[in-house]
């Protein structure tokens, strides 16, 4: 994989080092407390003075301190689209190797699963089982991962297809390899890197999803901040402190662009044209 | 192609009847689904009562199949909190929901098709990049928070157009661009990264050797080719498109299934939730099919397979 | 045809001083570097030469179809005295199609799959005669179309690609290309993608509508025989630069450059009987790694690295009066140089085979059978698919079994099945007696080892040599890193390439890392399933020799399959010809290709370019497609497409056995060995 130093890469790199300031550098400042409520200084504009000190991003309905809700949010967020990423790439590739490499029932049964998860919008399975499960930050880590496994297991199975027909699966087999052998040495170090680019599309999607949910009411639950809660609890308010939902919303915007634009500077989309080169000026 | 169809329309059946069995033992694996399907303040005599009327002395596999011979005739059960049938609650409310999605899809799927030649078709690549710079920060907004932008800024400060609620055209041109935007964006990454695959393919240059303009190049032998995966995707897609319906309608109010559901969740009113997401599949199920109908109709290959 | 310099009529084509350049982030890299000749009218001009020689690129920027990246970057492109660069883009686009148009290599991919055949040449008509009416298009469609050989075109008009064979495809690229009878047709390995009857067919539809129209024609090949028998004039390409051009005649008789005499030593013969094959050594340079001087002069027999070789690019100078040219320092040397030793050398002594056949018995088939299910289209149900239908043979140890046939004759699966990678459905296969078609023969895998066709997905692209070569040593328990070391060495590869990943090795290296693998657990059998296909010539023939070096060595038994018969008459002690699953004949290799008693092999033969333009040979061109394997004709599967069919053939499958004395195996109801003089062939001398 080549990085193409080009101007997502750049916008990447900005996006994501300012994620990186929210949730690694002010947990460590003296003003931080997510759950200290302060009703006399609700609502508080960003950059006005709290008594004697300077609330850079204002406070919530409650009083609380939005900046330091922020970064507890952009933990939380980060925790639980990263390990979905990880479970969901783990699972996915299990049994995309398993389906694609054996085919017969395994695939018959593993792909049916796939397509019946397919044919139910992934969101409203997460709100079904949400709300009748309930929503712990396991569960939700668990759910996203079980509706998410889907798009490794896919692209895992049908790169497994194909390898398995490789001249060098084969002449392995006629040496006497096992199919352990082959999946664990010639199947898995050739799918791992189609699936770190999937995982960091996915890592995109698994953070909006959990926003999303969580907008709805039905992701994570309060007093513990999330980017979506705090959209929706600052939406009553948007006629007249507008900061309340934007300034969630704008933190969301910059870890999921920077993923990827990150990406999308590995992968590259705009690639050369199979044209007539323009006649040539000698 | 006829047995295409049928094959086709089997796994469809198939895949609605997968549905009804994993939302079934959904509420079985969840714990006691009198709990679930009564309000918080019934009584032991409601919960009784309950049991006999579903059956739950009966054994797992028999409720089991009463519980499909009611769906199979429509019957999904009682609102919680209305004296009515779930099924009729949330069929009341698919048109809204249609008629958003739809409209959203159209415009997304007509804009995508009208940049994504416009910029195939120009030769500058400074504007081919910025289109799909737009697209790729658009995609980076979640549905719910461009839909509050939107409402801040033709709602609250231009006060341009109604923020909330469903009524005429002007209720629904927000939350159509929301959904619609988001789409467009999706399509058109995709419509490009298909029309530059084609351009690598020889039948490319056995079209120019021939001496076709550039434009017809583009217009008769790519976009042809480049239309079967968009097909697929946007098919599958609609998924996606559906379930930000959902959030969509909640953030604007829109009356629909969506919005629905979500009230539902939080009256705990699981029988009407449940119909909800039954009826959103089986729509997405359809459309599906008629995509993939409609694939094997343009591509010859398949039809011919 | 020749010394076409003194010709009054101005030429066609000329191109003078062409130099593409391809852009990179390193600078520009010249593709083309410095290419003159001219094309008369109604003249077969060829340009042969070796992946990544240019000669693909020197034509699509005659066409106006250079790749993105590349550029003219100087030099005159003239058709008919109009200069092609000077044009603007429309004009340009104008001719193309028109005045010139080009046929690619792969007819599978080079048509549009989702427009009808018909439609797509409708577009070139309608492209260059935009006043046509509808009718006069499609009629001109259809006639094209009956021109090429395309039977039923009324019919076929409709069709899609996917509904045409290769061969039916790469006839519908010609009628595209004809339909405006152009004065310039470029066809670029037109059948280097088919079968070599198919390519008979092909190219005698090519010469017949060249008659027809009248036009001239660059060919494109890597193939000398191809040239031999087509081409008028000849160029030879290497590193971007023209090595040498002659007439047909002059340049296989007395081949002048080193490389062209490397190139014709290195070159197996149908027509004769050669123990060792000269081999070019080291690999054609990358673009990027072209040497200064000559380009050539890394890999020159001759020029042992002289100053003048090293250092200044030799200008392609007339020899003598003719039109004959060389671009060598030294090319007076050439001609003792050509005859020596050196290019010819002494066949190796003989295997010692009777030590090996102590050993045992060697490799047997009886009656292998090999079916498939294939689910019928658009329809339920399924049919089998006898992809080995009934096969016996035997192989003796040392010995090699070339195994011929054209592409679907199943001559992959009977490797497969030998191999255990598929399961046999009936029959036996025994190696020195023992039974080893049953999975429970694990154990004996390792005694039979393959090497496959295409060097590229042999080996796995995230793991180093070492660890390809060591991977069947650690399968099996008996790793040891002097082992992966030895194995280098016994493939010509130096130990310090160990650590390297196959990509940052060609074709030919990855061939040589694959057979060192293959030879790792050192087995008895090796398979070699169109291991040298994949390779230009002159690295073939390094491999053949490597090869053939090995199995004298070890002992080594091989079935070679392969689709080239003059690399299988070169390897194989005996030959195995198939066709639609079933062995047609068998024999020793002078039989076989001596005196053929089977019509499908004489066909075969007689279908294959021989690189000597004076030989004047019959050709049985076949009639047809292969038929559906799904259901093949009744009797002799062959009858369809046979020129001595006669009733008999339709009722009773002829057994493979002996007919005509001697051992040499035929399963045809009327075998005649040798070459038939019959009227069912056509007397060809194509161009």
């Amino acid at each position: 994989m080549r990085v193409r130093r080009s101007a997502s890469l750049y916008f990447a790199l900005a996006m994501l080092f300012g994620v990186a300031v929210l949730v690694a550098v002010v947990p460590l400042l003296p003003v931080y407390d997510p759950y200290k409520q302060d009703l006399g200084a609700s609502l508080t504009p960003p950059f006005e003075m709290i008594g004697d000190r300077l609330s850079l991003f204002g406070t919530d309905q409650l009083g609380r301190d939005i900046l330091s809700r922020l970064a507890l949010a952009g933990q939380v967020s980060l925790f639980i689209g990263l390990a979905t990423v990880v479970l969901s790439l783990f699972i996915g590739v299990a049994l995309g190797l398993i389906a694609g490499f054996f085919r017969g029932w395994p695939d018959t049964l593993i792909m049916g699963l796939a397509d019946l998860q397919l044919s139910i919008p992934r969101v409203l399975i997460l709100i079904a089982v949400a709300a009748i499960v309930g929503s712990t930050i396991p569960v939700l880590v668990l759910l996203l991962a079980l509706t998410s496994w889907v798009a490794y297991g896919r692209v895992a199975r049908a790169m497994a297809m194909s390898l398995r027909e490789r001249e060098f699966v084969l002449s392995a087999v006629t040496q006497g390899a096992s199919a352990t052998w082959n999946i664990r040495k010639h199947l898995l170090p050739n799918v791992m890197p189609q699936m770190l680019i999937v995982g960091s599309f996915e890592l995109g999607q698994v953070i909006v999803l959990e926003a999303s949910l969580s907008y709805l009411g039905l992701g994570i639950q309060p007093p513990l901040p999330s980017w979506g809660l705090m959209i929706s609890e600052g939406q009553s308010y948007v006629e007249f402190d507008p900061w309340l939902s934007l300034l969630p919303g704008i933190c969301i915007f910059m870890l999921v662009a920077g993923v990827q634009f990150l990406t999308q500077a590995f992968t590259s989309e705009t690639d050369a044209e199979g044209e007539p080169a323009p006649r040539p000026t000698t | 192609m006829l047995k295409f169809v049928i094959r086709r329309v089997g796994q469809s059946v198939l895949t609605v009847f997968g549905v009804l069995t994993a939302a079934f033992f959904l509420v079985r694996l969840a714990g006691d689904p009198v709990v679930l399907l009564l309000p918080v303040e019934a009584t032991e005599a409601d919960i009784a009562l309950m049991r006999e009327a579903l059956g739950l002395d009966e054994p797992l596999i028999v409720q089991y199949l009463t519980y499909l011979r009611n769906a199979a005739i429509g019957d999904l059960g009682m609102s919680l909190r209305q004296q009515s049938p779930a099924l009729g609650l949330v069929l009341e409310r698919v048109p809204a929901t249609l008629e958003l999605a739809l409209t959203a899809f159209v415009l997304g799927i007509v804009m995508a098709f009208g940049i994504g030649i416009t910029m195939r078709l120009s030769t500058s690549r400074r504007l081919r990049a910025a289109i799909l710079w737009v697209a790729f920060i658009r995609q980076a907004v979640p549905v719910f928070w461009f839909g509050l932008l939107m409402i801040l800024l033709f709602a609250v400060h231009l006060r341009w157009l109604p923020s909330l609620g469903r009524g005429g055209i002007e209720h629904l041109i927000l939350p159509a661009l929301t959904l619609a935007t988001y789409e467009l964006a999706l399509y058109l990454r995709l419509f490009n990264a298909s029309l530059g695959e084609e351009q690598k393919q020889d039948y490319v240059r056995t079209a120019y050797a021939k001496g076709q303009t550039r434009a017809r190049v583009i217009l008769r032998h790519m976009l042809p080719n480049a239309l079967l995966p968009l097909i697929t995707i946007a098919g599958l897609n609609l998924g996606v498109l559906l379930g930000g319906t959902v959030v969509t309608e909640t953030v604007f109010s829109w009356p629909g299934v969506g919005r629905l559901i979500v009230q539902s969740v939080s009256q705990r009113d699981y029988p009407v939730v449940l119909a909800g997401v039954l009826v959103i599949s089986l729509i997405f199920v359809v459309i599906n099919l008629v995509v993939d109908l409609l694939y094997a109709v343009i591509d010859p290959r398949v039809r011919l397979a | 045809m020749t010394a076409h310099a003194a010709d009054p009529a101005p030429p066609l084509l000329e191109v003078r001083d062409l130099v593409v350049e391809l852009a990179t982030p390193r600078g520009p890299l010249r593709v083309v570097d410095g290419v003159s000749f001219t094309v008369a009218r109604r003249e077969v001009f060829g340009v042969v030469g070796e992946s990544g020689s240019g000669k693909s690129i020197t034509m699509l920027a005659v066409m106006g179809l250079l790749p993105p990246g590349m550029r003219i970057a100087a030099g005159t492109i003239r058709l008919d005295g109009q200069s092609l660069p000077d044009l603007d883009a429309e004009r340009l686009r104008r001719l193309r199609g028109g005045r010139m148009a080009m046929i690619f290599q792969d007819p599978m991919t080079s048509l549009n799959p989702v427009l009808r055949i018909g439609t797509q040449i409708a577009e070139a008509v309608r492209l260059h005669h935009p006043d046509w009416p509808a009718a006069r298009v499609h009629a001109r469609v259809i006639e094209v179309l009956g021109l090429v050989g395309i039977p039923d075109p009324a019919r076929r008009y409709r069709q899609y690609p996917n509904e045409f064979s290769g061969g039916m495809r790469q006839r519908a690229m010609i009628a595209m290309a004809i339909a405006n009878e152009p004065d310039l047709l470029v066809a670029d390995e037109p059948t280097t993608a088919l079968d070599v009857t198919i390519q008979a067919q092909v190219m005698a539809v090519l010469a017949e509508a060249r008659a027809r129209t009248g036009a001239a024609m660059v060919l494109i090949t890597h193939d000398l025989g191809l040239v031999a028998e087509v081409a008028d004039r000849v160029a030879v390409m290497y590193g971007g630069r023209f090595m040498e051009s002659a007439a047909v005649e002059d340049l296989f008789r007395v081949p002048s450059h080193p490389y062209s005499v490397g190139l014709m030593a290195s070159l197996p013969r149908l027509d004769r009987q050669g123990e060792a094959l000269y081999s070019i050594p080291g690999q054609p340079p990358g673009l990027a790694d072209r040497p200064a001087g000559c380009a050539f002069h890394p890999r020159c027999g001759l020029s042992a690295d002289r100053a003048d070789c090293v250092a200044r690019v030799p200008e392609l100078r007339r020899l003598g009066a003719g039109a004959h040219a060389v671009a060598c320092h030294f090319a007076a040397e050439t001609p003792a140089w050509r005859d020596s030793p050196m290019v010819h050398p002494p066949a190796p002594p003989p295997a010692a085979a009777p030590a090996a056949a102590a050993r045992g018995s060697g490799l047997a088939v009886r009656d292998l059978c090999k079916e498939f299910r294939v689910s019928r289209p658009r329809r339920w149900g399924s049919d089998r698919l006898h992809a080995v239908a009934g096969l016996s043979f035997t192989i003796a140890r040392g010995e090699t079994l070339g195994l011929v046939g054209e592409s679907g004759c199943g001559k992959s699966t009977l490797g497969r099945v030998i191999l255990g990678l598929h399961q046999a459905t009936r029959g036996e296969i025994t190696l020195d007696g023992e039974d080893i078609s049953r999975r429970r023969a694990r154990r004996h895998r390792r005694r039979m080892q393959v090497v496959f066709q295409d060097p590229y997905a042999s080996l796995d692209p995230r793991m180093s040599v070492f660890e390809i070569i060591a991977e069947p040593l650690r399968i099996n328990g008996v790793f040891r890193a002097e082992r992966v070391a030895e194995m280098l060495a016994h493939v010509g590869l130096s130990p310090d390439m160990a650590e390297r990943r196959p990509a940052e090795f060609s074709g030919g290296q990855r061939q040589r890392i694959a057979i060192a693998r293959a030879l790792a657990l050192d087995p008895e059998i090796l398979i070699l399933d169109e291991a040298v296909s994949a390779l230009d010539v002159s690295i073939q023939a390094q491999i053949i020799n490597l090869l053939k070096g090995l199995q004298r060595r070890f002992g080594l038994t091989f079935l070679f399959i392969a689709h080239d018969l003059s690399v299988v008459r070169h390897i194989s002690d005996r030959v195995a010809v198939m066709y639609l699953g079933r062995i047609v004949e068998m024999g020793s290799r002078e039989q076989v290709f001596d005196r053929p008693a089977h019509p499908y092999t004489q066909s075969l033969l007689s279908a294959v370019p021989v690189a000597d333009p004076a030989a004047r040979r019959a050709r049985i061109i076949l009639e047809g497609d292969l038929p559906n394997p799904l259901h093949p004709p009744s009797g002799c599967a062959f009858r369809t497409r046979c020129f001595k069919a006669r009733p008999l053939c339709a009722e009773a499958p002829p057994a493979l056995e002996d007919r005509t004395g001697g051992g040499q195996l035929t399963a045809c109801h009327f075998p005649e060995p040798g070459m038939p003089a019959v009227a069912a062939m056509a007397a060809t001398r194509q161009g």
